[in-house]
């Protein structure tokens, strides 16, 4: 059987751990709520620029083309990966790379390439001999994501998209943040940049008046395109850190937990111990005494 | 009466009830009064202007578009700063650095496409601080 000093170091050893289980869950806590609130604060935006696009797509029709429209086939697939830079998040991470794999296992028949955002899965497919077309690293890690990083990456993409032209689609994969306990992966198609998602606003803008447009629309047109994808992008990024940081708190809370219950269990295991020793001291000394 | 709202990706930067406002397009400054038409334009770096009950408030914009329907001024811009959030040294130095870059420019107009535009911007930010 341990002995007293033995389960005294276990439990301050268990006493630590919670402290900075404990510790994790108020700092994730606190990220969580900027998350929230800038994922929140995005949204406008986001809202605006759909509706202008739908009302667009409407007017310039099938005429116009563009590299960012146009199907090519279905042979070669771009997966764009956001995942958290850190563990320590529950399944959160867990969840990506079995949907990730998922993904590619039900499209075994085509080649992939990858763009992992996020170390987790940088470091996850690159054991997995996976072929990266780029990689970013170190941005959610902060829990401030830039409009400028989101940019620079959808940038990115649609460089790649359309100098490669093997590359017939291009998918995300990133987590939408529902509540604080449930989280979500999405498979999004990104590029080509599928027709439907922009005639969804169409019926409600039907009904506004013909716009002006100051420019030819098809040329408006075209330069909202490569916006709408850093929109997606900057979304995809800010529900991901919202995600994680909600993942951690959720999962730090339960470790917290399952640490009081253990320190519970081990101080009445201790206090067994502490008492069996004074019992048997004290049927030494009694029988000690019986025996003189 | 109009409802002007400037929203960037990142945040909603405005919504208030203005009396008119003046906006930097593409195609040069336009003025949008109550009942104009509807309409849609892209956005290029300059001085927004918008006056509210005899008072004229000025904000630098970058990068996007405007939509006008039905009384609502929507702009979504990549930048929207008032004077005090501008950093005059930065731009005065980006300013400096792009001047230089573009003056010495050895490739076609299109391709200094992003310079020009970050110029401008910068050029729009050292104008409405010097006119405060």
């Amino acid at each position: 059987m341990a002995s007293l000093l033995d389960m005294r170091r276990r439990i301050k050893s268990v006493k630590n751990t919670q402290q900075i289980t404990k510790a994790m869950k108020m700092v994730a806590a606190a990220k969580l709520k900027r998350a929230t609130d800038r994922v929140t604060a995005a949204r406008p935006f986001a809202k605006k620029m759909s509706e202008i696009l739908g009302n667009l797509s409407a007017r310039v029709g099938d005429e116009f083309s563009s590299p960012l429209l146009t199907d090519r086939g279905d042979e070669k697939y771009l997966v764009a990966l956001v995942t958290a830079d850190k563990g320590l998040c529950g399944g959160f991470n867990t969840n990506l790379m079995k949907a990730t794999q998922n993904f590619l296992k039900t499209n075994a028949g085509k080649s992939t390439e990858m763009i992992p955002v996020g170390r987790k899965g940088r470091d996850f497919f690159k054991r997995r001999q996976m072929k990266f077309v780029e990689e970013y690293v170190g941005l959610t890690g902060t829990g401030r994501i830039e409009h400028t990083d989101a940019v620079e990456i959808a940038q990115g993409i649609i460089k790649t998209f359309t100098e490669d032209e093997t590359i017939d689609k291009v998918f995300l994969v990133f987590t939408e943040f529902k509540t604080v306990m449930s989280q979500e992966v999405k498979v999004e198609q990104l590029l080509p940049i599928p027709r439907t998602s922009l005639d969804e606003t169409e019926t409600q803008s039907a009904a506004q008046a013909e716009y002006v447009y100051e420019q030819p629309a098809s040329e408006i047109f075209g330069r909202l395109l490569p916006k709408q994808i850093e929109t997606q992008i900057y979304r995809a990024m800010l529900e991901s850190v919202a995600s994680e940081q909600g993942a951690r708190m959720t999962a730090m809370d339960s470790a917290s937990k399952n640490a009081g219950e253990l320190i519970d269990t081990l101080t009445l295991n201790m206090n067994r111990i502490r008492q069996a020793a004074i019992t048997k001291e004290i049927i030494e000394v009694v029988s000690g005494a019986a025996a003189a | 009466m109009l409802n002007l709202e400037i929203v960037t990706p990142e945040k909603k930067v405005l919504s208030e009830t203005v009396d008119s406002v003046t906006i930097p397009t593409a195609s040069g400054e336009v003025g949008i009064l109550t009942n104009h038409v509807p309409l849609i334009s892209s956005l290029k770096a300059g001085v927004l202007a918008y006056t509210k009950s005899g008072a004229t408030e000025r904000m630098v914009i970058a990068g996007g578009f405007v939509e006008v329907s039905q009384n609502n001024v929507s702009i979504l811009a990549d930048v929207a700063e008032t004077a005090d959030e501008i950093d005059v040294e930065t731009a005065r130095a980006e300013r400096d650095s792009l001047e230089k870059e573009l003056s010495a420019w050895k490739g076609s107009l299109e391709e200094s496409e992003s310079e020009r535009e970050r110029l401008e911007k910068a050029q729009a930010q050292l104008a409405l601080v010097s006119g405060r």
